[in-house]
């Protein structure tokens, strides 16, 4: 490879630099602090937010249109069932589960059956 | 009431949950509406003030080589505009002002909360913690909701209700994702005020148990005393722990409120 001898290129040099060097102190503070996984309260804390915030919101919503409507208790009910599910799809996403890498995980359990 | 008549005999000082009573210091209003000024106000006021003086110190006599409070000043402000210019992109920086206030004013909340009270001084100058009350940190999470709201639209017009339907979505589905998005985008205050209020009741609350289990062991007298020793070590490791907490949970309002900015700025991801 006649290439081997040529110096790397500047963008190389950077990356190579980048990897070498240790994290700066910002650098590690924010690694240990991405997301609140450092304490389990914490992360419990979280969690909770998320889905009792969401069925809260709907609830209130549905039980809102109820009020306007008087349809009590359909769009209570429709509120609660709707807010659960958005407060599950919440925790998935705060629990940093991302969608493409669920599916890239299945993709790997597929190809080793 | 029932709960006060049930610890009052064993415990001979004030219950966990008195640290969080809102107490007056000049009543004023009228009409039904309270407005006094009360140890909440008072807080949140020392609050701002520290964070005043402290970034006017910082910044008084800036110096090419940085003394140790313009070195803490600096890191700071870069703490937070690499934060903020790291989730929004350039064209973010413009809130930059609300976000570092945000941000410096709910970590001097937290950490003036833990500490601790000066012996003997009235209840109302005790040691008050504002965003251990999901009040206050409701109305900053909804200030922040209204701004991205404002700019969502001022920005994006129509174009900013992209966000409730993700691009790629099929027909029938968006019948049911757009309805969750909405609930999900609505429940956001709620959610950032609540984790944020949480945290702060549930150290402060484990704080004042483990103090009282020390005070109620020394108590006891004979060898039992001795035993006070684990939950006051135990509250110094809480302690420490809250400490981080403090810092947490300002950062993580802050970064969140930076999320749904960046939300605002590109509904459409």
């Amino acid at each position: 490879m006649p290439d081997k001898d040529e110096l790397p290129s500047i963008d190389e040099f950077g990356e190579r630099l980048k990897k070498a060097r240790p994290l700066s102190p910002e650098e590690q503070v924010r690694a240990h602090l991405n997301e609140d996984q450092a304490t389990a309260l914490g992360r419990g804390m979280k969690i909770a937010s998320e889905l009792l915030a969401a069925m809260l919101v709907a609830g209130a919503l549905g039980y809102g249109a109820d009020q306007l409507f008087g349809t009590m208790p359909l769009f209570l009910l429709i509120g609660i069932f709707l807010g659960f599910a958005t407060g599950v799809r919440n925790v998935w996403l705060a629990l940093g589960i991302d969608r493409t890498e669920t599916a890239e995980s299945l993709d790997a359990d597929r190809k080793e059956e | 009431m029932t709960a006060d008549f049930m610890i009052k005999p064993f415990v001979a000082f004030a219950g966990p949950l008195d640290q969080f009573e809102i107490v007056p210091i000049f009543p004023f209003g009228a009409e039904g509406l309270d407005l006094a000024f009360t140890n909440s106000s008072l807080w949140m006021m020392i609050s701002v003030i520290v964070a005043c003086l402290f970034m006017f110190y910082a910044t008084r006599s800036p110096q090419l080589v940085p003394g140790r409070m313009q070195a803490a000043g600096e890191m700071l402000y870069q703490f937070v505009s690499d934060m903020l210019r790291g989730v929004t992109g350039n064209d973010g920086m413009k809130f930059f002002p609300y976000i570092f206030t945000l941000f410096l004013f709910i970590l001097m909340c937290n950490m003036l909360g833990l500490w601790p009270t000066i012996p003997g001084l009235p209840h109302a100058l005790h040691t008050f913690t504002p965003t251990s009350h999901i009040i206050v940190t409701l109305a900053l999470a909804l200030l922040t909701i209204s701004i991205v709201i404002i700019t969502g639209f001022a920005q994006n017009g129509l174009g900013f209700l992209k966000l409730f339907a993700p691009s790629g979505v099929p027909l029938p589905m968006l019948f049911l994702i757009v309805p969750i998005e909405i609930v999900s985008f609505l429940s956001r205050p709620l959610s950032l005020a609540i984790r944020l209020f949480a945290n702060m009741f549930a150290g402060h609350l484990i704080l004042k148990l483990f103090a009282g289990f020390v005070v109620s062991l020394a108590g006891v007298g004979g060898i039992i005393t001795g035993l006070a020793i684990f939950p006051l070590l135990g509250n110094v490791a809480i302690f420490l722990l809250e400490i981080l907490v403090a810092f947490l949970q300002a950062y993580i309002f802050a970064i969140l409120s930076c999320m749904y900015l960046a939300d605002a700025l590109h509904p459409d991801h």
